[in-house]
């Protein structure tokens, strides 16, 4: 069979364990990665990495059980394995709080995590403003090591990297048979995918090496995740907000809000800012479609709209998108396999 | 009242702080002296992982449970204070591991979300059967002890680089009652045949990835002779050493290339991790601790003597419990000598 051409576009955590999953399992495949950002420019470099699902309204609940899962599943073993100080994998074990009991007390992905359980009586008293808790165990994936660990297992396999800025896929047409859009909020104008948009998000890196468990409010908006060097602190939830420098209103509303879930945290020490544009929409968008570009139809796989969790959900659906290419690669017409 | 305080590791600087605590404003004068020969950080209690976990039982010795309860409580009232990381208190997780289905241990009800592990987690250590999982604290000698001698300082208390060669010597000085928290070295004060060295080296490695503690347990080998991996604050404890009757303070190669192997065995990311030290350290083993008041005669005189040593491997565990009650034992003294708030003149 002739050499197949993939390109996957996009270096964030979506775009490169998309690739890796191709390349890993398609060896006839000559798969590149492209992108105007790679590690640490990321968005997936900002984000703490703490694996946490929400619910999608229109996917199957089953499909989303398996991205989660299967996420999980393939970070654990690395957090096991001697690769976890370098791959940036780790376990961490805390709590969910809550302020009224939510509708539904178990959530989906309860089974998926570790020794998910409600939290006691004695354990809710540290936070008096919370009725309600989650305990588990769940994982820590860091992109800025990640990535990078990544990338290497991805050229191991033959991946090529190739650092551009594209405006559109058209630029890509000639050059590769299939086109994987990973671009994140970049598929807005890539694409042309108005459904994709910002929900901005600020965090502060500190330092507190004595805080071993993640500490997050349901809401989503106050969370403290401490990591292997830092302490990821925040956050905010700007819908349609496009800022990228960091706001110092935000930055003393998410100590103030954190300190009273952790009060230890005002000996803590600020070691930097930044802000990251999630990349939202109101389902991740893992399908394809035949593109019609000047000359031919190509395969497109989109694998984007991953909003807050991609990291949680990037194993999962790099999976789903290396099974809608190998569909594409047998739709293809059989003149081109010549 | 004049107390002599011997022994400045957690035991004496923390009974010293009861005893101010409760009777400071009941018994005027009151002078506190801490009288040792190894200050901190070169204590027993500096070199420990600082983890607060009893033995996995308590063998009857329901006083020592009980006193590892308050300790335990003390400690956690702390948490949301803003002195918490000046005491070196915070709160972590892990894993006690068996390879055999084994009873409750005394300390569930005491620590927070104590649950059996499930299968998963069992998974994720191959070679152990059965074990649970719950939030305890730890306090960090090298951070808990400074704060106490603060603490102390601030409020009078004296410090004294001294090695007492008896009770004798100090109560001749003038000092009403000797509280004796001479730990390991009780010995050279007054015989004890109870009292023995349960020797620990402990490897101390930067590992920022590990935020959970994991012990090991193995009912032949004894406690603490099984590999146990502790988290602190800016280093992890790599240990599983417990040699019954070995004085020896220095660490050996043997003692570092077993502890290490065991390690990397239950956690494989040791491999990378980077090491920064040994340390050995004599855990006062003995029965059960001796906590209790002994009238010494010497020649016309009584010397009042509270012992508080022999706290093996838990001293940090069981501090304040053991110090509360070392001042209830002071108080009895008080009243005695007529010194309390109901003093008749």
């Amino acid at each position: 069979m002739k050499n197949v051409r993939v390109v996957v576009v996009g270096a964030g955590v979506i775009g490169v364990s998309t690739a890796v999953c191709i390349a890993e399992a398609l060896p006839f495949c000559s798969v590149t990665l492209l992108a105007d950002k790679f590690s640490p420019d990321t968005t997936s470099d900002g984000a703490a990495g703490i694996l946490f699902a929400a619910k999608f309204p229109d996917i199957p609940l089953e499909r989303q059980k398996r991205w989660f899962k299967d996420t999980f599943d393939h970070l654990l073993a690395i957090a096991q394995s001697q690769h976890s100080p370098e791959a940036g994998v780790m376990l961490s074990s805390g709590w969910q709080i809550f302020k009224e009991v939510p509708a539904e007390r178990k959530p989906f992905w309860a089974e998926s995590v570790i020794g998910f359980r409600f939290m006691t009586e004695e354990e809710l008293k540290r936070f008096p403003d919370h009725k309600f808790g989650h305990a588990f165990t769940t994982l820590k994936c860091e992109c800025s090591s990640y990535l990078p660990w990544l990338e290497n297992r991805f050229r191991k396999a033959g991946g090529h990297v190739e650092q551009r800025t594209i405006n559109s896929l058209q630029e890509l047409s000639n050059s590769y048979d299939i086109i994987v859009n990973c671009s994140g909020l970049g598929s807005r104008t890539l694409v042309g995918d108005s459904q994709v948009y910002p929900v901005r998000g600020q965090v502060l890196k500190m330092e507190a090496p004595w805080l071993q468990h993640f500490i997050r409010d349901g809401d989503g908006k106050t969370y403290i995740y401490p990591g292997m060097h830092s302490v990821t602190v925040g956050g905010t939830r700007q819908e349609e907000d496009w800022r990228l420098h960091v706001d110092e209103g935000d930055t003393d509303s998410i100590l103030k809000r954190c300190s009273r879930l952790e009060p230890s945290l005002s000996h803590g020490k600020v070691l930097s800012k930044w802000v990251g544009l999630r990349p939202s929409r109101r389902n991740p968008r893992v399908e394809k479609e035949l593109v019609q570009l000047p000359g031919r139809r190509v395969p497109v796989v989109h694998n984007y709209g991953h909003g807050g969790w991609g990291v949680t959900l990037a194993w999962g659906t790099a999976l789903d998108a290396l099974e809608l290419v190998r569909q594409c690669l047998q739709e293809m017409p059989l003149q081109a396999k010549l | 009242m004049r107390v002599a305080v011997i022994g400045a590791g957690v035991i004496g600087l923390s009974t010293a702080q009861s005893i101010y605590e409760k009777y400071h404003s009941i018994v005027s004068p009151l002078t506190i002296e801490v009288y040792a020969d190894r200050f901190t950080p070169l204590t027993t209690s500096d070199g420990a992982a600082g983890f607060w976990q009893p033995y996995l039982y308590d063998k009857g010795n329901v006083q020592e449970t009980k006193w590892n309860k308050e300790t335990f409580d003390y400690l956690l009232s702390f948490l949301s204070s803003p002195e918490s990381v000046q005491m070196g208190i915070f709160l972590q997780s892990g894993y006690n591991l068996c390879s055999e289905q084994a009873p409750d241990p005394s300390f569930k009800d005491i620590v927070l979300g104590f649950r059996q592990l499930t299968e998963r987690e069992l998974q994720l250590f191959p070679g152990y059967t059965y074990g649970w999982f719950n939030t305890a604290l730890m306090v960090e000698g090298k951070t808990y002890l400074p704060w106490l001698m603060e603490w102390l300082q601030k409020r009078g208390v004296k410090f004294y680089q001294r090695t007492i060669k008896s009770f004798k010597e100090l109560a001749e000085t003038g000092a009403d009652v000797i509280i004796n928290c001479t730990g390991m070295r009780s010995g050279q004060l007054q015989p004890d045949p109870e009292l023995k060295p349960g020797r620990g080296q402990i490897v101390k490695v930067d590992a920022p990835w590990l935020k959970h503690w994991i012990l090991t347990h193995n009912f032949s080998t004894g406690f603490y002779n099984s590999p146990y991996i502790i988290p602190g604050s800016r280093l992890v404890t790599v240990g599983g050493i417990c040699q019954i009757g070995n004085w020896n303070e220095q660490n050996t190669s043997f003692d570092h290339k077993k502890i290490w192997e065991d390690a990397c065995q239950l956690e494989p990311s040791l491999k990378h991790a980077r090491i920064v030290e040994d340390w050995t350290g004599l855990r006062p083993v003995r029965s059960k601790v001796r906590l209790e008041r002994e009238a010494i005669m010497s020649g016309a005189t009584t010397i009042e003597v509270i012992h508080n040593y022999g706290h093996g491997g838990f001293g940090l565990t069981i501090h304040r419990g053991c110090a509360e009650e070392a001042a209830r034992l002071f108080g009895q003294i008080v009243e005695q000598k007529g010194k309390g708030p109901k003093a008749r003149l």
